[in-house]
């Protein structure tokens, strides 16, 4: 994993006329190599390819607005059943329990140690503290962690790409996070406009969501400790895991590190400072999503299903 | 909430979309297809977009582009090892060395240096310089701070720099 300290401590900048050189440099490269784009024949092609899936584009006659309209075939209008009804099983498996607010997902206890999930209940050997308990030592509701647990195979997250894959599936697992925990399979749809956030953050901590991304953060000071949790993506990570699988890397001081690979491609790398281990992974098992207004996210029908 | 209609946002954000996607794959015809499919879903998508404001559809449709040359990426991996031998993988630069030899020197080393950068250099570069991002839509897009951004950039500036003094090409400081 990237060296975070390492990355920021620059030594010996470039001077500044060299930097603008350098920037200037950039800027005709860029400009030269986006000349060699041909953007308008791609656009071209769009159009055709719309036009061959009966979507029509049109500004042109007079509303400036554009809209896509996708011609609903018998075997569209099924699929979007289809989706429909994962999205609700999977609404419906995330419903709040009493005193949650609703972002948490369900609490399904797997054991997976070197990758052999188990199908045991929760016990009183699950090194995570209660989880309805946050950092601040207040009950907030949490996880139904006195819900049945499922078995592991209809647990599993969803493995298509529709919708109903973006929402929250966690696994908290026996033993915590000294071996692997399965969180959730991330696939980024391209209707997701979630956040990742935690559900259990102490009152004390203000959240931060970004502008884009599904990246979100957490800052507080509780009897002078600061607290924060943030999260991002790395291009390359040095430990390889499952997808959807957590694992605790590293400490930095009082900076906790885990590597969270979310789908096939991309790993997050999730800090938590100013906490004790049982409460960073008791906040990582509760990210759920949210929408950029912060609120529990869940994704809008599609077209063909309103 | 900004109107937009689908000529606007491509003439908007096809540079972010395309160079997003050639970030990962390097070859510029595979990034036309991804570009292309990228934009496919944005005219299915034109209601989810429709109250995005700018800054979180630029976010949107980078992690989209990244996602979709990611996929493709894989599915090409996957082809060209049951396909063809191994050493048929994609150039560096997607270029030919008859394309290269056309290119000025300045061009073709500085293309070069950015190919070779580290990632976590080259990506803030790209999306600042190719895609006309800001520093904080950066930040956004990749989950760090702005300042996280600004180092990055400053590193990779100064790794350009170095390494084109060591090609012994030379720009104007």
């Amino acid at each position: 994993m990237k060296d975070n300290i390492k990355e920021l401590n620059l030594e010996n900048e470039l001077p500044p006329e060299e930097s603008a050189a350098i920037d200037r440099l950039l800027s005709d490269f860029a400009e030269a190599e986006n000349s060699e784009v041909d953007y308008a024949s791609m656009l071209a092609s769009i159009k055709a390819k719309a036009r061959k899936e009966n979507i029509s584009v049109f500004p042109a006659a007079g509303k400036k607005r554009g809209t896509a309209r996708r011609v609903l075939t018998g075997v569209g209008a099924a699929a979007a059943v289809f989706v429909v009804g994962l999205a609700a099983f999977a609404v419906i498996r995330a419903l709040p329990f009493p005193g949650m607010n609703g972002k948490t997902a369900a609490g399904d206890i797997i054991s997976q140690s070197d990758k052999v999930i188990e199908t045991e209940q929760p016990s009183g050997n699950n090194v995570l503290p209660d989880p309805g308990k946050t950092n601040s030592g207040e009950k907030t509701g949490n996880n139904d962690s006195s819900s049945p647990a499922e078995p592991a195979n209809t647990a599993e997250p969803v493995n298509s790409e529709d919708v109903s894959e973006i929402l929250p599936t966690m696994f908290p697992v026996k033993g915590g996070l000294a071996g692997f925990v399965k969180l959730t399979r991330f696939t980024a749809a391209p209707s997701c406009s979630a956040q990742l956030v935690p559900d259990l953050l102490p009152e004390f901590m203000e959240l931060k969501l970004g502008e884009a991304g599904i990246f979100a953060s957490a800052y507080g000071t509780d009897e002078n400790v600061e607290y924060s949790y943030s999260c991002g993506v790395i291009d390359e990570a040095d430990t390889e895991l499952d997808v959807g699988v957590a694992r605790f890397i590293e400490t930095n001081g009082n900076c906790l590190n885990y590597l969270w690979r979310v789908n096939e491609e991309l790993y997050l790398e999730v800090n938590f400072q100013g906490f004790s281990r049982e409460a960073a992974e008791e906040l990582l098992l509760s990210i759920a999503l949210c929408d950029l207004e912060g609120l529990p996210y869940t994704p809008a029908p599609t077209e063909e299903a309103a | 909430m900004p109107e937009r209609d689908f000529d606007t946002i491509y003439e908007n954000y096809s540079r972010l979309v395309y160079w997003a996607a050639y970030r990962v794959l390097s070859d510029r015809e595979q990034t036309e297809d991804v570009t292309q499919n990228v934009f496919m879903t944005v005219l299915h998508s034109m209601d989810q977009i429709a109250p995005m404001s700018d800054a979180q559809l630029k976010g949107w449709l980078y992690r989209v582009s990244v996602n979709a040359a990611l996929d493709f990426k894989r599915r090409q991996s996957k082809e060209v090892l049951s396909d063809e031998p191994v050493g048929a993988e994609v150039a560096d630069a997607g270029a030919t060395p008859e394309d290269e030899a056309a290119l000025n020197d300045t061009r073709a080393a500085v293309r070069e240096v950015l190919n070779g950068m580290d990632d976590i250099y080259r990506e803030p570069l790209v999306m600042y310089y190719f895609s006309e991002m800001s520093v904080l839509e950066i930040a956004d897009a990749l989950g760090v701070s702005e300042g996280t951004v600004k180092s990055r950039m400053n590193r990779g500036r100064k790794i350009m720099a170095q390494r084109l003094r060591a090609k012994g090409i030379g720009y104007e400081g």
